[in-house]
Formats: structure tokens, C-alpha cells, sequence
């Protein structure tokens, strides 16, 4: 072959790989280097879902841009109380997307790519899909170009606050007290973010009532049901009540006490007794009346000599008195106790 | 010639590779002089918060935000109160999001966004900075937060017991039930200084902790914590 066309040839050659080059270099390679990023960040923010320690929670945290940074920080602290957390089973590839989960104003972010994370918890495969947006101004190919706007977050659907003055208990996770939560029905909307693991809920009446410690599993963005967690009373509660049911009993053996505060006053008139010709009507306990604290009332039982138009008999008897929190004194108090003759 | 032309073809694959792998691997582009300085200018203005140091985070601020910060309800500037906190905020996180949109204008903005806590309490908010024409980002004097870190509450008193009162030194009247506040994040002490005609003295009424800038639900015994009323311990 001539030497001239062959050169020719070679430029040609030249040029196109020069402009290949070029054009994958300047297009098509760093839109797929910020694409690595993006997968990269959503990687590393899954992982520190799954595995962060308290060293790690500030990184956690800074991945994302939120419009609550505060409530986020929450979401951190609570997640090493967590009893189970994500593994994560595959990050895939970003992918260009129309949800907008918006950023904190006045942020200005020039894309946004979602990538879908998939992880397990409690046995269930789920694929969320997290939407990470690039800052302006910066290439992408750095992975702190990239905040997650939208990410492994979810909540539990906690009642309302009632209003002001009505007592209801405090929901804890991990024995964190979570104090966003909605307002009152028509108010504000406050919410706490979670990151998906299984946790320990309770409710608390400090330190009065308290219910169980249940397992919730917070599986995916949907708000996840409250368990219902009724409240007991703690050993403070037990042993006031007791004081209480006691008093109640001795009252009817205290003579400057008022004769219908006596339990069992009501049932020896109908027994025939005659207070007003015998004020010595109430002979006492033949032994220490059992009182058990139960959720909502204190049972008791005993036997009790009282004089009825038979004469002083022994009667046994028994009954029950609720027990409430008193929202003015912001005590726990019992009703008067109703006992009936055990036939 | 041939090997001119060679050379040429090489050096243009050599250059086309170089560029390639300078555009195909994520890098760490480290921040920007800008970024660097806006980091530093608020980690400057929250610490100075934490530490109560009113004139250090007044003096950082555009003086405008302060304008429309009482809103339409006039809540009460208790920026004033904040020296006198009986719990600043501590162990603040700031982390820098990026610039806003007036940088397509020239305008150096970056938001920051910050998290503390306040007791068991967390709270936190996007603050933004601006750097001054021609400045020198290195400089924390360049910057001006246009956008602050400004918390609100609100207080209670029972307006029969308690006309006036005090959050931390900063003086609160009560014709009504209720006055929100805003200033600086934090928990303040709420104390009686003046009581209505046969409220008895201010001086026995409780006082209240009031917490500005952190979410704080009312724990049971305490769903509506009022300046005047009986205090939840009395009884117990």
C-alpha cells in the first residue's frame, strides 16, 4: 500500500480514538462515576443502618438532609437500642427518578437518583427505595456530593396527644421517652423517624403504672401500628394501694372516723346492725383481710365481725375498688371499696 | 513522518486513557475554600451558642432575621436570656449540606445543618451563611448567618395568680394564658416576678423549666406545665 493514504489512515484513526476518548470522557464515564457514588453513598448509609455504633452515629446522621436534624439525631440514639437490625441483602443500580421527596429550603440540589436497597429484618426481604440528591455545584464523583433525601426511615403510628390536662402514659423505645409525636387531632404534626429495626416499646406513667415491654418491627416506610400496651401497677403503685384498701379497712375500727367511710358499713345495715344504738358495731378482723392489686382493681377478702340483729357474727366477705390516677394530685387513688357477704 | 503521526496517535490515546480514568473513578475532592470556611464560621457561631455567648452569635447574624422573628402572635425575643441558661445546648453536630441556589448568581451561600442536645431533649435546624463580596472565606469575620439557629416555646401561666414573669431575666407579661418565645436554643427557667392583687406572694409560686428550640412533648405529670398553678409534687 502507498505510504501517504496509510498515514492518512492513521490520523484518521487517531482522531476518532481522540474523540471517542473525549466524549466518553467528558460524558458518558463521569455520568457513570457519579452513578458509582451514588450507589456508594447508598451503600454506606445502609450499612451504617445496619451496623453503626455510637462512634458512627454523627456520620449516620450527616448522610441525610432533612428538614428535622434534630429528630433524626433521636432516630440515631434510638437505634442502638434496637434489639434486631437490617441486614442488607443488595444495593442496586441508581436510576433517574420523579419523586421529589424534597430537601431541606433553601439546599439546592441539581439531581436526584434513587437506588434500591434491599435488607432484611424479622425474616422479611424488602426492597426501599432510597433517593439520594446531588449538591449543586460539585461533579458527583464525590461521595459527599451526594445526601440521601429520602431514605431507610419509618415511624409508629402513636395516638394523638390529647389535650392539656387529660393524663395519658409517655411511649418509650429502648426506654427513650419519644416525644414527637402527633398533636392534638387537627394539630401540629410532629414525627419521630426510626430507622427500620425490631425495638422495644412500653408505656409509662412515671412512676406510678407502666405496661410490658412488646417488640415492634418498624419493616418499612408506612407507619407501623402501636401495639397495645396496657398499663399495670409498678411495685410503687402496688404497695401504695395497699396502703390505701388498708386505710379504708382500719377506718372502720377508728372511731373519729366518719362510719360511711368504713368499707363494710354498708353491708352491716343490711345485716340489720343498728349503729346508731351500738356504735361499737365493728368487732374487727378475726385475721389481716388479703388484698390483691390487679390492673384496674384492688380485690379484697377477709372476715369481719359485725353486730347484726342476730347479734355479733362473723362474716366473711369480699369486694373490689378501682384504682385510677388522679390527674389534679397526679396520684394513683382508689375508689371505695364495694365488698358483699361471701354466701 | 510515519513515526510523528504514531507519536501523535499515541499521545491522543495516552490523553484520551488520562482523561478517562481522571472521569471514571469517585474521587475525594476535599471542600472548596468556601465550603471549608463556611464549615468553620458556623461550628464559630453554634459553639458560641453552647457557651451562652449572646453578643458572639448576635454579632455573627444579619440583623433581619431578627425583624419577622416574633411573628404574628408577637412572641417574646428571649435571645437576651441566653447567658442565663440553665441548660445550653451541648455536643452540637454541624455538618455542611452544600450551597443554595444564589450561587448560580455569584452569591457564595452554603447551608449547614446542626444538631444538639438539650438534656435528654435533641433539636436542631439548617442555618445558612453568606460570605461577604470579596471576602476572605478563611476568614469566620466574612460570613453572616442569614439564616440563624432560632428555637421557640412556649410558656404557660395562669393569668389570675401571674401577671408578670421572667425567662431567664428577659420580662414576660401575662394578659392572656400563653406567650410564645424565640431566641436561642435551650432550657430556661420561668419564674413568677409580679402577682395579681391576692395571688399571694411571686416569690412562693413554682418555678417552670421551659425548653426553646428542642421537641419536648410533656411528660404525664406534666401535660401542661403552668406558672401558678399547684406544682405536680405538692401532694405526694
Amino acid at each position: 500500500m502507498p505510504a501517504v493514504p496509510r498515514r492518512k489512515s492513521l490520523a484518521v484513526t487517531a482522531a476518532l480514538a481522540l474523540g471517542a476518548g473525549v466524549i466518553t470522557a467528558t460524558t458518558i464515564l463521569p455520568a457513570r462515576a457519579a452513578d458509582d457514588a451514588a450507589r456508594q453513598v447508598a451503600e454506606r448509609y445502609a450499612e451504617l443502618v445496619a451496623t453503626a455504633d455510637a462512634e458512627e452515629l454523627e456520620e449516620l446522621w450527616a448522610m441525610s438532609a432533612t428538614e428535622d436534624p434534630g429528630a433524626l439525631r433521636t432516630a440515631g440514639e434510638v437505634l442502638l437500642t434496637a434489639t434486631e437490625r437490617i441486614e442488607v441483602v443488595e444495593v442496586g443500580d441508581p436510576r433517574g427518578t420523579d419523586e421529589n421527596p424534597g430537601s431541606p429550603y433553601p439546599l439546592s440540589v441539581e439531581e436526584m437518583l434513587e437506588v434500591p436497597v434491599t435488607v432484611e429484618l424479622a425474616g422479611e426481604e424488602r426492597t426501599w427505595p432510597v433517593v439520594v440528591g446531588l449538591l449543586s455545584e460539585t461533579s458527583g464523583r464525590d461521595l459527599d456530593d451526594w445526601r440521601v433525601l429520602s431514605g431507610l426511615t419509618g415511624s409508629i403510628d402513636y395516638l394523638p396527644r390529647p389535650p392539656a390536662y387529660e393524663v395519658v402514659a409517655d411511649p418509650y423505645l429502648g426506654g427513650i421517652r419519644m416525644v414527637r409525636r402527633p398533636g392534638v387531632p387537627g394539630g401540629e404534626l410532629d414525627e419521630q423517624p426510626l430507622y427500620p429495626a425490631v425495638y422495644e416499646i412500653e408505656s409509662r406513667l412515671d412512676p406510678y403504672y407502666t405496661s410490658d415491654a412488646e417488640p415492634v418491627a418498624v419493616t418499612g416506610p408506612e407507619p407501623t401500628t402501636l401495639p397495645a400496651l396496657p398499663l399495670a401497677p409498678t411495685e410503687t403503685t402496688t404497695r401504695g394501694l395497699r396502703e390505701l384498701a388498708t386505710r379504708q379497712l382500719d377506718s372502720c375500727d377508728d372511731p373519729d372516723a366518719y362510719v360511711f367511710d368504713c368499707p363494710l358499713f354498708e353491708l352491716a345495715l343490711e345485716l340489720g346492725n343498728d349503729y346508731l344504738s351500738d356504735p361499737r358495731w365493728f368487732r374487727g378482723f378475726s385475721a389481716e383481710p388479703e388484698i390483691e392489686v390487679g390492673a384496674q382493681e384492688v380485690t379484697v377478702t377477709g372476715v369481719a365481725g359485725v353486730r347484726t340483729d342476730q347479734g355479733v357474727r362473723q362474716i366473711p366477705f369480699e369486694g373490689t375498688g378501682r384504682h385510677a390516677l388522679d390527674s389534679v394530685r397526679k396520684r394513683p387513688f382508689l375508689y371505695p371499696l364495694e365488698l358483699e357477704v361471701v354466701r | 513522518m510515519s513515526t510523528a503521526l504514531g507519536r501523535r496517535a499515541g499521545l491522543a490515546a495516552v490523553l484520551a486513557l488520562a482523561a478517562t480514568a481522571s472521569a471514571c473513578g469517585v474521587t475525594d475532592d476535599g471542600d472548596s475554600d468556601e465550603e471549608a470556611g463556611a464549615v468553620a464560621a458556623a461550628r464559630v457561631y453554634v459553639e458560641a451558642i453552647a457557651a451562652g455567648d449572646v453578643e458572639r452569635a448576635d454579632a455573627m447574624t444579619d440583623p433581619e432575621v431578627f425583624e419577622t422573628a416574633s411573628g404574628p402572635d408577637g412572641d417574646t425575643d428571649v435571645r437576651p436570656a441566653l447567658p442565663e441558661a440553665t441548660e445550653p445546648i451541648s455536643d452540637p453536630w454541624v455538618d455542611l449540606l452544600g450551597p443554595t441556589g444564589e450561587v448560580r448568581y455569584g452569591l457564595q451561600q452554603y447551608v449547614v445543618e446542626v444538631s444538639y442536645t438539650i438534656g435528654d431533649l435533641t433539636g436542631g435546624d439548617s442555618i445558612t451563611l453568606t460570605l461577604d463580596e470579596d471576602a476572605d472565606p478563611a476568614d469566620v469575620d466574612s460570613w453572616t448567618v442569614t439564616d440563624a439557629l432560632i428555637g421557640r416555646g412556649t410558656t404557660f401561666a395562669d393569668p389570675e395568680v401571674v401577671s408578670e414573669a421572667e425567662l431567664g431575666g428577659v420580662a414576660l407579661s401575662y394578659a392572656r394564658e400563653h406567650r410564645g418565645v424565640w431566641g436561642y436554643p435551650g432550657a430556661y427557667l420561668l419564674e413568677a416576678t409580679q402577682t395579681q392583687t391576692g395571688g399571694g406572694s411571686a416569690a412562693d409560686v413554682d418555678l417552670l423549666t421551659v425548653v426553646v428550640g428542642a421537641a419536648d412533648a410533656p411528660p404525664w405529670d406534666d401535660s401542661l406545665p403552668v406558672l401558678g398553678e399547684p406544682g405536680a409534687d405538692e401532694d405526694r
